[in-house]
């Protein structure tokens, strides 16, 4: 049984997939709870993250991609994981990294501070410094070359051995065959980045994962932070190269924390339900029957924000949700708004579902997680 | 869906705080409490028992539970199910899917229950009654949530989970053996005698013997069905139509089959005033998972012993003396289930003792107390087949440790070991040979057998049957010999390894020297209170210690059969905790020279000791002496310890006298702790860098006084010559 994790961390996201054979892949890592307030519901990341690896008796992750460096997508990384750049990032306690995936963006931009930089100086150490080894940069747009070409690093021979993937592949590493798990690139594409600054979330790492399981195959769609140009570039591409089953989903993670800008253009949020581009519409009617619709997200408000969640976005995703018999999801709601809890999807024999369990009389919840403090 | 579509529970409603029973309470604290989550309360009711008049209480309640799109059964989450909580807390609480269409079939672990009434969930395995005071309310939700997430996924059926049967009812018993069953199964039915005893209501039926096949007094009928998938338990048919039909889904024509059965007596001449009893017995072999074997399963069912009813069986299916009218299907006629157990087989012993399939041959040399509980102990993990070679009688103070009871004294004890291993399972001892090794070993037929057998295993508490084994007893498979020590508290085990490159003699040599050496060995060989030799054939020891040893040793004897070394194991029974302390002794091999008619064998062991004390002394020359183990009927000497020089040694380049300070003592302490099974065999020296083994004038004054010496005892001494390569001059000190 696969199993992902989709933590309540506020309008930030942290996905958590354990996969049936063992492995653990971790897709963006934001800690924002903070820890001087007491009512603050979203989880302490690192404490789950760090439990969980105990009890599997390991203290190496062996896959951890960023979809973009936004703070809400990068932050706490360079306190929680071993770093091989420099020592300071090397105590005792901290999560190995097996295998690092960041976008050509992550590389490319200038500026970065804190956890972002932590997390960019580490790909750019991977390249420099091991040859490649452990790392994989997403898309190889012109600047990417450039940047090889100054650092003296040959990118056709980092290109012929799987270190760039681009849109379009399968990213190496992983297979039906070996993890019973595929993970199809959809973005960021090479083409859209012309010579000059790369937005972040424009060229974000998206993917279709499949999961095996037995002979029926289920797919996860991860987007980022995709804005709704980019993310409709996605699915036209997509469907101009005949890939139409690398649009179907059966979770969809939502992108952006629900806002209406990855369903339309600014300014265009709908009155009551965001209208979304054509061929973002196509994308979510591939959602298949009981399909999953998950977003990493604040509880969606009754009212206007300007800030996302966006209710508009929010209805829209409710209307497929209800088209397909399946289920919209907020991480900050699941199972209660006052009390919300990571959410755990399990993919077995009869597809995705979302792990409902009662488990307050079984020792096994009381010994699972820390004992509540005392003193 | 509506109303209509879900079963109502009996009674009236009533508000949930007017519950009294404290189970039905507790349960609905958690659902409206910590289980709001997942489960919603619809619905609390109240009626009394019909008979007893005690309170009843329902609760019906919707609950979730993880479930993906595709599931393998429709169950839906969420489903609205009830449990009814009972007065009596020894009756587990029933819980039941109020959905009139929740899915019956396919559904494995669940109760029969009427076609008009909702299905029972089975939570446990084990019996409510048993498990009542650690299930609280919290976890028996949980149960409930549990089974219908794996049932909903198709994974309630837990990996080696013996399969449902397919019917479920209370019914007589009936035991047959396999001779019975091949015969029903060849001619599709057979005629047998049986007895029967009444248990609890229930008729307990018993073929008499085997040699009652064949013999009329009841007859079998037996049909065999087509594999069929593992699947949910119905209950018992209640008449011979209703079997009939569900039994054609499965390729099997009951009244046909039972209509030829009667057919068949009367062409043999056999009336039904001859029979007692009918019973048809159906072969369901079931099938869990695409690739899986077949389970075979069987079901019986009879009529009573009255010869009219089988008269009324007879004629309701159409069967008389003029011909067969196969309109008449039995309609209405009624049928018992009977559970039908077989006999044991090799194979069934070894699955129900989960254990690995253990089918080869075994020569057991000794069935006295030790031997009788291995093998036995190996029969009913179904270890085998075994031959036996015993020459000893069963006499009243065997009891004490003998498998074997009072019923067999004055019985020889292979005999009444064969007797009891055959009546486990047919076969387990295929022949005894009631001889000493030493005959038997010359018997024509035996020495086939031994050549077919996987292993000899010696229990006779005898050093004797080691050499015979070792030395007499040409060709065969390996050997090894299990042992109880004199004080009964260390077992031993000595196994040749795979090929006999080491043999038994050899391993047991080496098994002294330990006991020798090894401080963890230094009171092994203690003796018993008033025995003292090892092996003591009849020590005085307690059953409880003897089971333990022969524990060990069916465990220990299975090992090493799956395993291609040889071993050296003694488990040792800690008497303060009780506990067993496994110690293992490297096997070491063995070199053998021949001298004249005697052969001298070196353990490598000693041979290296030798070596490094003579470099340890270069240039000057060392020596010492030598100790191990002889055989003076077979004229063989086994080295298997050196002792370094005495401190008041002189030793030169040239010359080596070996003193004697402390040497005797030395000596004697081990024979002392070997009961005397190591002692001395002889002398060693070295030899300077450059120089040969060959003997100097010296040795071979040396070597005539060692002659004199040793003719005194009639035992030559040895001496050994330790040089550069080759390393080793042997020569043997005889007067001659």
């Amino acid at each position: 049984m696969h199993k992902l994790t989709f933590f309540n961390l506020g309008n930030a996201e942290t996905l958590l997939i354990n996969l049936n054979n063992g492995k653990r892949l971790i897709f963006d890592y934001a800690n924002m709870k903070d820890p001087n307030n007491t009512f603050d519901l979203r989880r302490d990341l690192a404490a789950d993250l760090l439990l969980e690896f105990a009890q599997a008796k390991t203290d190496e992750v062996d896959l951890l991609a960023f979809t973009h460096f936004d703070t809400d997508h990068v932050k706490g990384a360079s306190e929680f994981f071993w770093l091989n750049w420099a020592e300071k990032y090397q105590t005792e306690g901290r999560i190995k990294i097996k295998e690092l995936w960041v976008p050509a963006s992550a590389i490319l931009e200038v500026g970065l501070q804190d956890d972002a930089r932590a997390i960019r100086q580490e790909a750019w150490h991977r390249l420099r410094k091991e040859n490649g080894n452990g790392v994989r940069i997403f898309s190889a747009p012109d600047m990417l070359e450039s940047w090889f070409s100054k650092e003296g690093l040959d990118i056709d021979d980092f290109r012929n051995r799987g270190v760039l993937v681009d849109a379009g592949t399968l990213a190496p590493g992983f297979s039906l065959g070996s993890d019973e798990c595929e993970m199809f690139i959809h973005s960021p594409f090479s083409s859209h980045n012309p010579s000059g600054t790369l937005d972040r979330n424009d060229n974000c790492l998206a993917m279709q994962i499949v999961f095996a399981v037995g002979n029926d195959r289920w797919k996860l769609f991860i987007t980022g932070d995709l804005p709704a140009e980019p993310l409709d570039k996605v699915s036209a591409v997509t469907q101009r190269k005949g890939n139409i089953d690398r649009l179907q989903w059966n979770i969809i993670d939502i992108p952006h924390h629900t806002s209406y800008l990855s369903l339309n253009s600014n300014g265009n949020k709908g009155t009551s339900q965001t209208e979304p581009l054509t061929n973002i519409q196509f994308l979510y009617n591939q959602g298949q029957t009981g399909g999953l619709l998950v977003t990493s997200s604040d509880p969606i408000p009754s009212d206007d924000t300007d800030q996302p969640p966006h209710r508009q976005a929010a209805n829209y995703y409710k209307y497929i949700a209800a088209k397909i018999g399946g289920q919209f999801l907020v991480t900050m709601e699941h199972p209660d708004p006052h009390q919300p809890k990571p959410l755990v999807i399990e993919i077995g024999p009869s597809g995705p579902a979302v792990k409902i369990s009662y488990q307050a009389a079984v020792g096994g919840a009381m010994v699972s997680q820390p004992a509540p403090r005392v003193g | 869906m509506s109303t209509d579509d879900y079963f109502i529970a009996h009674g009236e409603t009533i508000d949930a705080s007017l519950v009294d029973n404290r189970r039905a309470k507790e349960f609905i604290r958690v659902l409206v409490g910590p289980a709001a989550e997942v489960a919603t309360l619809l619905d609390v009711r109240l009626r009394r028992d019909p008979e007893e008049g005690t309170a009843i209480f329902s609760v019906t309640f919707e609950l979730k539970f993880t479930r993906g799109p595709k599931p393998l059964l429709p169950i839906r989450s969420p489903e609205r199910m009830c449990v009814l909580f009972f007065a009596d807390d020894m009756q587990m609480p029933w819980v039941l899917c109020m959905r009139r269409n929740f899915p019956r079939k396919n559904v494995l672990h669940q109760f029969i229950m009427p076609e008009n009434a909702p299905v029972g969930l089975c939570l446990f395995a084990e019996p409510w009654r048993e498990i009542r005071d650690r299930i609280p309310a919290g976890e028996f939700l949980w149960r409930i949530q549990n089974w219908l997430e794996r049932s909903a996924n198709g994974l309630s059926h837990l990996e080696g989970q013996p399969l449902e049967p397919a019917f479920l009812g209370l019914g007589d018993v009936f035991v047959a053996n396999t001779t019975l069953w091949a015969e029903a199964v060849s001619n599709g039915f057979a005629f047998f005698q049986r007895k029967e005893c009444l248990f609890q209501d229930r008729h307990i039926y018993c073929q008499v013997n085997e040699d009652t096949v064949g013999s009329v007094g009841a007859m079998l009928s037996i049909s065999r069905a087509d594999p069929s998938e593992h699947s949910w338990i119905r209950s018992e048919p209640r008449t011979l139509k209703e079997l009939h039909d569900l039994l054609l889904d499965h390729n099997v024509d009951l009244l046909s089959a039972l209509r030829a059965a009667f057919v068949q007596c009367g062409a043999k001449g056999i009336t039904l005033d001859d029979l007692h009893c009918l019973l048809l017995v159906i072969e369901m072999p079931r099938i869990m998972g695409e690739h899986a074997d077949p389970i075979p399963q069987i079901y019986s069912f009879s009529w009573s012993d009255s010869v009219l009813n089988l008269k009324l069986v007879r004629g309701a299916i159409g069967v008389s003396d003029v011909g067969v009218d196969n309109n008449k299907q039995g309609v209405d006629l009624p049928i018992k289930m009977v559970h039908w157990h077989m006999t044991l087989t090799q194979q069934t012993a070894n699955l129900w003792s989960n254990q690995a399939n253990s089918a080869s041959s075994l020569l057991a040399v000794g069935v006295g107390a030790l031997g009788s509980q291995v093998l036995l102990n190996g029969v009913r993990e179904g270890l085998g087949p075994w031959i036996i070679v015993e020459n000893d009688v069963l006499l009243p103070h065997n009891l004490v440790r003998h498998s074997l009871s009072g019923r067999h004294i004055g019985s020889k004890k292979g005999d009444a070991v064969q007797e009891e291993a055959n009546s486990i399972w047919p076969g387990a001892v295929s022949k005894v040979v009631t001889e000493d090794i030493v005959s038997a070993i010359e018997i024509k037929d035996l020495t086939t057998l031994i050549g077919e057998a996987k292993a000899i295993v010696d229990m006779s508490a005898s050093g004797e049957v080691v050499k015979v084994l070792s030395h007499d007893l040409q060709g065969g498979p390996r050997r090894c010999s299990l042992f109880v020590t004199p004080s009964g508290d260390d077992f031993v085990f000595l196994g040749e390894p795979d090929g006999r490159s080491i043999r038994l003699d050899q391993v047991e040599a080496q098994y002294y020297a330990a006991v020798a050496q090894d401080p963890r060995l230094s009171d092994h060989l203690k003796a018993g209170r008033f025995r003292g030799t090892c092996r003591d054939q009849s020590v005085l020891l307690p059953q409880e210690m003897m089971a333990l040893h022969s524990a060990q040793g069916t465990r220990r004897l299975r090992r090493w059969l799956g395993e291609s070394e040889g071993t050296i194991t003694i488990l040792r029974s800690e008497p303060e905790s009780q506990g067993i302390t496994d110690i293992r002794i490297p096997l070491e091999s063995w070199h053998e020279i021949h001298i004249g008619d005697w052969t001298v064998c070196f353990g490598e062991n000693a041979m290296n000791a030798m070596k490094v004390e003579r470099g340890e002394a270069l240039p000057n020359e060392t020596g010492g002496v030598l100790l191990g183990s002889l055989d003076v009927v077979r004229n063989k000497l086994y080295v298997s310890l050196t002792l370094p020089a005495p401190p008041d040694s002189i030793k030169k380049p040239t010359a080596f006298i070996r003193g004697c300070l402390g040497l005797q003592d030395a000596v004697l302490a081990i024979e002392a702790k070997t009961l005397s099974q190591v002692r001395y065999l002889g002398e060693w020296h070295a030899h300077p860098v450059g120089s040969s083994v060959e003997r100097s004038s010296t040795d071979l004054e040396a070597q005539y006084v060692l002659a004199e010496l040793g003719s005194q005892s009639g035992l030559p001494p040895l001496m050994v010559i330790v040089s550069d390569e080759p390393s080793l001059g042997v020569y043997l000190c005889q007067t001659d």
